[in-house]
């Protein structure tokens, strides 16, 4: 695995855009049948704009750059999943604000302050239908694997793999946050495009970090 | 896909600045932001109001900026919930020193982009700001196992009600309360006869066969409580209001004011005759009809269908409605 540095993050915001920018119309394809549609447009639009700022000014530290295009996200967004991604990148940047160097250990308390932080704003819990449904056992995946004396890499391989059975069991789902929540039983059997989104980054991350 | 735009990118843009051309008399654009503002603003000593949402909703919100209502709107992409950097700009924009209200439908994208401009202009820009949500839409079961009700065409009372108050010399504390009480008192209900597509994906929000209609159905096309075989108007009419009664009950005596909104592609014609079968229907129950509104002022695109909204009236309510604005879209003399 990569030192996570400033330079690798900045290179990661850009694949990152690029992930959602080749994944948007299969995101909002996903988004119709539960949304109205336009959840991949919100994520490539949010990822953009946020990786131009970005570089634009880029933070000389890895948990200012982090909690810096958590920002961007937040402010830049509008709509609903790209603001949410942004509110829990921006609680895990400020974690570990100036640190240059980020450590496994930094990584799992990054996850659980993303994790309470998407939960209060989005008044959300697992079981919901939502994107925390992909993030929390990946963020539990990390943490167990990281105690469990796994390598960063290892642990990281884990978390995406628990993410993307995450995200499959929102299909088995009733939605009770968001737009999808007005479809009540008819939300079931579709997967929650959020979570699936998170899934594609997370897969993003992992792709630019180990070159796997 | 038929429509008469450009780019589908651009449409939100374009209609702004469009609609910047047409009431240069009222309004201004605030830089590229997609924020719509008062010329005269901001206006010095008032509580500034700031609203706003998806687009494809015209001529809310930025039709309601102007003297009496809004100060501001903010304008997100077709559908999809302003960004809290507008939000933020226009808040920062109309705070005169008196504070700012924010007036939110109830969607989880909008509560969340403004409720953060909020904490952000409070916690880093100083300013005391405050929020209403607005959420009248009695087709959602609003238990917890859904986002809550939608804010629909009832919001253009709130708009009313709080504006009349903050141009009154109403503090931020009084305009909150005036909303508040006229939230209480708000109530509506709408219905689908076509969909409507939004232009970036060029795919209708749903499909509805040639011989039904949705009773309940949402402004971006969201499930509502049943779909029927067409009915005639009179019985549209009182599915509407009969789930508006239910939800708050109308005595003999009571004063409402009585909103008919097209959703993009009904008659004029048509929502008259919807108006027609509501009046009476209120009529019968003993009911007083003290202002008619008829028109499009909460669409949805081209769909096709209208909402129902009564706002029950006490004096203060009734004062609040009957005093001057002028707005691109709503002009009380």
């Amino acid at each position: 695995m990569k030192d996570i540095t400033p330079a690798t993050l900045l290179g990661l915001v850009e694949a990152l855009a690029d992930t959602f920018e080749k994944e948007e119309s299969y995101v909002n394809e996903l988004d119709s049948k539960v949304g109205d549609g336009e959840c991949g447009t919100n994520l490539r639009k949010a990822f953009r704009t946020a990786s131009d700022r970005l570089n634009a000014k880029p933070p000389g530290d890895a948990g200012g750059l982090i909690e810096q295009l958590g920002m961007h996200l937040i402010t830049s967004a509008g709509g609903t999943i790209g603001l949410l991604f942004g509110v829990g990148i921006h609680a895990a940047g400020r974690e570990v604000a100036g640190t240059s160097q980020l450590q496994a250990a930094d990584v799992v308390r990054m996850g659980d302050a993303a994790v309470e932080a998407i939960k209060i704003r989005g008044k959300a819990e697992v079981g919901d239908k939502t994107f925390l449904d992909a993030l929390v056992p990946a963020v539990t995946a990390f943490s167990d694997s990281v105690n469990n004396g796994a390598s960063a890499e290892e642990a990281f391989g884990n978390a995406v793999k628990a993410a993307r059975k995450g995200a499959e069991a929102t299909t088995g789902m009733v939605a009770r946050r968001g737009r999808a929540s007005y479809l009540g039983g008819r939300s079931l059997g579709h997967i929650d495009p959020g979570a699936r989104a998170l899934v594609l980054a997370l897969e993003g991350v992992e792709k630019h970090l180990t070159g796997t | 896909m038929k429509k008469l735009i450009n780019d589908p990118n651009n449409v939100v843009q374009e209609m702004l600045e469009g609609f910047a051309a047409a009431h240069s008399g009222h309004v201004r654009l605030l830089g590229d932001l997609n924020v719509v503002v008062r010329r005269d603003g901001p206006v010095n000593g008032k509580v500034g109001l700031v609203s706003g949402g998806g687009s494809g909703h015209e001529p809310a919100h930025a039709g309601y900026v102007g003297a009496g209502m809004l100060d501001a709107a903010c304008a997100g992409d077709v559908f999809a919930s302003p960004s809290v950097g507008q939000i933020l700009a226009a808040i920062k924009h109309v705070d005169s020193g008196s504070g700012v209200l924010l007036i939110i439908k109830n969607y989880t994208g909008d509560v969340l982009n403004f409720e953060l401009a909020m904490d952000l202009a409070r916690e880093n820009e100083g300013v005391s700001v405050d929020k209403v949500i607005v959420s009248d839409d009695v087709s959602v079961d609003p238990s917890a196992r859904t986002a809550g009700r939608r804010g629909i065409a009832g919001t253009i009372f709130i708009h009313k009600i709080a504006g009349a108050r903050a141009e009154a010399g109403g503090t931020l504390h009084d305009v909150k309360a005036s909303a508040e009480t006229a939230l209480k008192n708000l109530r509506s209900m709408g219905m689908a006869l076509s969909p409507c597509t939004v232009p970036a994906t060029g795919k209708p929000t749903f499909t509805l066969p040639e011989d039904e209609m949705e009773i309940g159905m949402g402004i971006h096309g969201e499930p509502g409580i049943k779909r029927t075989k067409i009915m005639g108007a009179d019985q549209v009419a009182e599915a509407l209001l009969s789930n508006i009664t239910a939800d708050m009950p109308l005595r003999e005596g009571d004063e409402v004011a009585l909103m008919t909104n097209g959703l993009g592609a009904t008659p004029v014609m048509e929502l008259y005759i919807m108006h027609r079968a509501a009046s009476a229907l209120l009529k019968d129950m003993g009911v007083a009809i003290c202002a008619g509104y008829v028109g499009e002022y909460m669409t949805s695109l081209e769909m096709s269908g209208c909402s129902l909204t009564v706002l029950r009236l006490d004096d203060g309510l009734k004062s609040l409605l009957f005093a001057p604005s002028r707005t691109p879209a709503f002009v009380q003399i």
